[in-house]
């Protein structure tokens, strides 16, 4: 018969640091929290309830509805600049899946095949293309967004749906880094056994060498879609014809009053921010683990 | 002979994969390398040109300027032709700065120390430290303006406090909108920073933790002496990098307030340059302007950076 032992549990002391901290990070979690289940429950309120809930808010409101979220859902229409037929939820979602998929689908492989270039291949260039991106990182450059604009504009990425993501296509983030280095530990045997046996330059990145950098590549696609889903400063000045959920969003809160109010703006955003909170929580472990982990584990 | 023929052929066998080696990896590179090359130093290089130039409306393009070639440089320090208080745009930028580097950092280590040690409930405090990060920044900052306009300034009235507008506590031109912006912001930015560090304490050897602790540390020691330096290297670059913030940092005033023209006096140089970049020709006119004036930013930026570097330096010896 086993016997099964029981790990024992490190003896921990009981620290005035540790109690002062945990105390600061309760306060963090409820302060964080108060304004969004205030905005939750506020969300199912009526107008005529919520203009009395106003007189006395010390009170909360007793009757609460589903029709805000009805009503919201009805609302979210947007008219975009130049155009004279408003873009209904549908429109406005099905845009911001092509605006964030195409962009975070750019941000993330660019930095990887630059990543791998640079550091599966002992030519001098590859030097030069890690020094742009530690030097472009190091060095920030303000206000060149109107340059910037006047370029896109030229070139035809402005208010183009379907090319905006080319803007987005570059190297110079901290991802390059971060997938230099798991390339970089990977060992040059893999390489070299891959075209002893054949293989030609392409099947050995895709099949020898990219499966080990499959998990980061994957963690920092949703990285950078929920960053895309959620940003709405750069689909505001560059789609103007193509209104995103965050732009549309931006806007009714400039003209609440013309939706129904607090209560029903705030059921529309909570409409939008739903599928996100969502994929965040069912992904937060590996969106929180170590991004470095990666590589050939020793 | 043989020996020969066959060195020969090794050698022409290696020539032959080095240049499909260099072709590949030319291939690879070559149109990330194009839009390098477009959207960041063509961009650039143009937005120098464009802050010696002003907009001409006829043709609807820009020209340069032939009269006084300074002239938006000059404009740089006459910002009162737009409204706008030059020095109180630099204090209130450089007010956020400090105090995203003082009060963002500090609690920033000690909460990362606090997950490190795996003390109670970490794993729930790291996620909704990260939480923030995740959730649409739209979405947290009209819920924060309805709960503090609505709920939080409604109560204060019915204690007696007057608030000049409907806008109560995060009413602009009152004393109390900017310094509720700034803990607000501070308030949601941990989660980047205790990523980070709580990532990069990790990497501290267990051993050299068991080793003071038997020498008789307290976890305050462990943390000042035994896991800040090892995570030093990490504050460092997020101290660095938050240079360019000085200059690009909103604190979420465009969510807040849209435009400048709403919110002129707790303006940022961030939100200036933003508010003022708007594409449309209505605009044009500003752009010359916020060039100079970036590229101004740009060079006390990066002066700025050689400064605090040179700063590390000197503590690390």
């Amino acid at each position: 018969m086993m016997i099964k032992i029981k790990p024992i549990k490190p003896h921990r002391k009981t620290n005035a640091l540790y109690i002062v901290v945990f105390i600061t990070l309760i306060i963090y979690v409820v302060v964080l929290l108060m304004p969004l289940i205030w905005g939750l429950f506020i969300s199912f309120v009526d107008r005529d309830a919520y203009s009395e809930y106003l007189h006395n808010p010390l009170v909360l409101p007793t009757s609460y509805t589903f029709d805000n979220y009805i009503n919201g859902f009805a609302d979210f229409q947007i008219k975009p600049l130049g155009s004279y037929t408003d873009q209904n939820i549908f429109e406005i979602v099905f845009q911001t899946l092509v605006y964030s998929g195409l962009c975070s689908l750019a941000a993330t492989i660019v930095p990887c095949i630059c990543a791998y270039a640079s550091a599966r291949f002992n030519f001098k260039f590859g030097k030069v293309v890690y020094g742009i991106v530690i030097v472009t990182m190091a060095i920030p450059i303000v206000g060149n967004l109107p340059s910037e604009i006047r370029v896109a504009q030229a070139i035809g990425t402005f208010d183009n749906l379907w090319l905006f993501w080319i803007m987005k296509a570059n190297f110079l983030t901290i991802y390059f880094l971060l997938f230099h280095s798991i390339f970089k530990g990977i060992p040059m045997a893999y390489t070299e056994a891959a075209k002893i046996d054949g293989a030609n330059n392409f099947r050995i990145m895709v099949h020898c060498i990219m499966p080990f950098a499959l998990g980061t590549l994957g963690i920092v696609f949703l990285l950078n879609f929920i960053n895309f889903w959620n940003d709405y400063q750069i689909p505001y000045y560059y789609l103007p014809s193509y209104p995103v959920v965050g732009t549309a969003v931006f806007n009714f809160s400039l003209h609440y009053e013309r939706y129904g109010g607090i209560p029903q703006l705030i059921a529309m955003i909570f409409i939008v921010a739903i599928p996100i909170i969502v994929l965040a929580i069912a992904f937060n472990k590996k969106l929180m683990s170590n991004l470095s982990d990666g590589g050939i584990k020793e | 002979m043989t020996k020969a023929l066959l060195g020969n052929h090794n050698k022409t066998k290696s020539s032959t994969s080095s240049k499909k080696d260099k072709i590949f990896f030319y291939a690879l590179i070559i149109l990330p390398l194009v839009q390098f090359l477009i959207f960041y130093v063509y961009v650039n290089f143009n937005s120098i040109l464009l802050s010696f130039q002003r907009y001409d409306s006829s043709s609807g393009g820009f020209v340069f300027l032939s009269d006084n070639i300074f002239k938006n440089y000059q404009g740089v320090f006459e910002l009162g032709n737009l409204g706008l208080d030059l020095g109180k745009l630099i204090l209130n930028s450089v007010i956020l700065w400090v105090c995203m580097v003082v009060f963002g950092t500090i609690p920033a280590i000690v909460f990362s120390f606090y997950i490190y040690r795996k003390r109670a409930l970490c794993h729930f405090f790291k996620f909704f430290l990260f939480l923030p990060s995740i959730i649409p920044s739209i979405l947290l900052t009209t819920v924060f303006k309805g709960f503090m306009i609505d709920c939080i300034s409604n109560i204060m009235s019915m204690f007696g406090t007057t608030f000049t507008t409907s806008s109560g506590l995060l009413d602009p031109y009152s004393d109390t909108a900017f310094p509720i912006l700034l803990i607000y912001y501070i308030w949601i930015s941990f989660g980047a920073q205790v990523l980070f560090y709580s990532n990069a304490m990790a990497q501290t050897s267990p051993s050299l933790v068991e080793a003071s602790q038997l020498d008789g540390c307290g976890e305050g020691r462990i943390l000042l002496h035994v896991v800040l330096p090892g995570i030093m290297p990490t504050v460092k670059t997020f101290i660095i990098a938050s240079i360019a913030g000085l200059f690009t940092n909103q604190m979420l005033l465009f969510n807040f307030y849209g435009t400048i023209d709403s919110a002129p006096n707790i303006a940022t140089i961030g939100y200036f340059i933003y508010s003022m970049a708007a594409p449309g020709p209505s605009n044009y006119d500003n752009y010359p302007l916020m060039s100079a004036f970036g590229l101004l930013c740009s060079v006390i930026a990066i002066s700025a950076i050689f400064v605090v570097n040179k700063i590390f330096k000197r503590f690390e010896k």
